[in-house]
């Protein structure tokens, strides 16, 4: 039963790659600061779920479960099983810190723009590339 | 087996759907909205790889917070991309 | 948006599919997940709650919040000093930023209005019950400080920010909220350090539970409902950090032209 979720799994992950693809795209060759920003926002969500999709498992019967107790356990033999069907935790801890650091560098980009903006008049980079090379020229 | 199989494939394909428009678009108003479209995709798709607390960080960020603060830096800044 | 974005759109993801179901069913790219979890992964799942053995546990149902605060905490508090100090950073570019009452704001309709001033009381409702049980059920520090502060964003949105001025949210109060749960973290870490030093005993700096060669701990019982120590206390303070810094964020990125106009004018006369 398992070799349908394992094809459809394959699948999925290419699509992930596909999204990063896509996004990166946007990151190199919009001119507008803030499309670069949401270019940037998709980029780091998808490379957070491809980590997340590294932690899954499949077993022989069943779905797994997700890594949280649903009762306190009450013999060891409980928790062995629970063992042997909940997925990878860690990955899942190390993706919230990677969401949350995410937000804060996005936050602060974002405050960057502004201060673009103000200087500029517009939120395009062209702009100051063309000044760039202008202070260069003389 | 198949539910869980067939919800991962239809919000994969929706995702790289919303993905690809969020990135042609070029007013960003529409953008965000898209943007936060993805986010719901890939919380559900976090659901489905039984990641419950990851999904309940994902939603706020990603399909609430996020898109807030784009609306509110367009509204102080230029809305559509030359 | 355009027709023929869309119909571009679909026909990538058609594409995608097609091509990476013909490689999987050729053998080319074959990514399928593991049957086994990893050796880590499963000594984290059999020692997060395991009353039997009493020197590796922390007593946390939730194996996720217990990496997070316990296994490896020091990542967390580094993590959160992070958050910090992006927070300050925004504080440095935006600096000189005055609040002023009194505004002429315009929110929108009636009809958005009403039942977001039902809907509201409920997200912070929800948001410090996630913080609560946090090593209970799914949820945690994070993920409730991310839901409290959709509020003010929403009011922000909706209203206007003068209302959150009525509201008492002023910049200074959530600086303060926030640097004083950040001490707070780090007071907590350092707590049962400092109580060794003075009953002359061994703890380590970030301990929760009992652990090899150190016999105090954080309380892990309460009446009857596992309290996992520090797990607990490190989530209630983790939420008031989360949410004073990305609400103090949020309004200083929605401020007026009249508050900003200042900016940088009494830095560049001190210069």
């Amino acid at each position: 039963m398992s070799e349908i979720l394992q094809a459809i799994f394959t699948i999925v992950v290419t699509i992930f790659i596909t999204n990063m693809g896509i996004a990166l795209y946007g990151v190199f060759s919009r001119p507008s600061l803030i499309k670069k920003t949401i270019s940037l926002v998709l980029f780091t969500d998808s490379i957070n779920i491809i980590a997340i999709s590294i932690g899954f498992r499949v077993l022989e019967e069943g779905y797994p479960k997700p890594p949280i107790l649903p009762k306190i356990p009450e013999t060891p033999a409980e928790l062995e099983y629970f063992v042997q069907v909940s997925v990878d935790p860690l990955l899942q801890a190390l993706v919230l810190t990677a969401i949350v650091i995410g937000f804060a560098i996005n936050m602060f980009i974002i405050g960057l723009v502004k201060i673009y903006y103000r200087h500029y008049g517009t939120t395009d980079i062209r702009v100051s590339l063309e000044e760039g090379k202008h202070e260069k020229n003389n | 087996m198949f539910l869980p199989a067939i919800i991962l494939l239809i919000f994969a394909f929706l995702s790289i759907v919303v993905t690809y428009l969020a990135i042609v678009e070029r007013d960003m108003l529409v953008a965000a909205i898209f943007m936060a479209f993805q986010g719901v995709c890939y919380a559900i798709i976090y659901y489905v790889l039984m990641a419950p607390d990851v999904t309940l960080a994902y939603i706020p960020i990603s399909s609430g917070l996020t898109p807030i603060l784009i609306l509110i830096v367009l509204k102080k800044t230029e809305r559509v991309e030359r | 948006m355009k027709k023929k974005d869309i119909v571009i759109a679909v026909s990538l993801a058609i594409m995608v599919i097609a091509i990476s179901s013909a490689l999987y069913a050729g053998g080319i790219i074959i990514i399928t997940p593991p049957y086994k979890v990893r050796d880590l992964a499963k000594n984290f799942l059999r020692y997060s709650y395991n009353p039997w053995n009493g020197k590796l546990t922390s007593y946390a149902l939730n194996v996720v919040s217990a990496i997070i605060w316990d296994y490896r905490g020091l990542d967390t508090v580094l993590e959160t000093a992070v958050l910090y100090s992006a927070v300050i950073g925004i504080t440095v570019l935006f600096r000189g930023i005055v609040e002023i009452r009194g505004l002429k704001h315009r929110g929108l309709s009636l009809l958005v209005k009403m039942p977001s001033r039902i809907v509201i009381p409920l997200i912070i409702a929800v948001g410090i019950s996630l913080a609560v049980h946090g090593h209970l059920t799914p949820g945690g520090g994070f993920q409730a400080g991310a839901v409290a502060t959709v509020t003010p964003a929403l009011i922000i949105t909706i209203f206007s920010i003068e209302a959150l001025y009525v509201l008492k949210l002023r910049i200074q109060k959530l600086f303060l909220m926030r640097t004083i749960a950040f001490i707070g973290i780090l007071m907590i870490s350092i707590s049962l350090f400092l109580y060794s030093l003075m009953s002359l005993t061994n703890a380590y700096v970030l301990q929760n539970m009992i652990r090899e060669h150190s016999n105090i701990s954080m309380p892990h019982w309460f009446i009857d409902v596992p309290l996992a120590g520090s797990v607990f206390l490190y989530n209630i303070l983790e939420f008031f950090t989360v949410f004073a810094g990305l609400t103090y964020v949020f309004i200083v990125y929605s401020m007026r032209r009249k508050e900003v106009e200042n900016m940088w004018e009494e830095v560049e006369t001190y210069e």
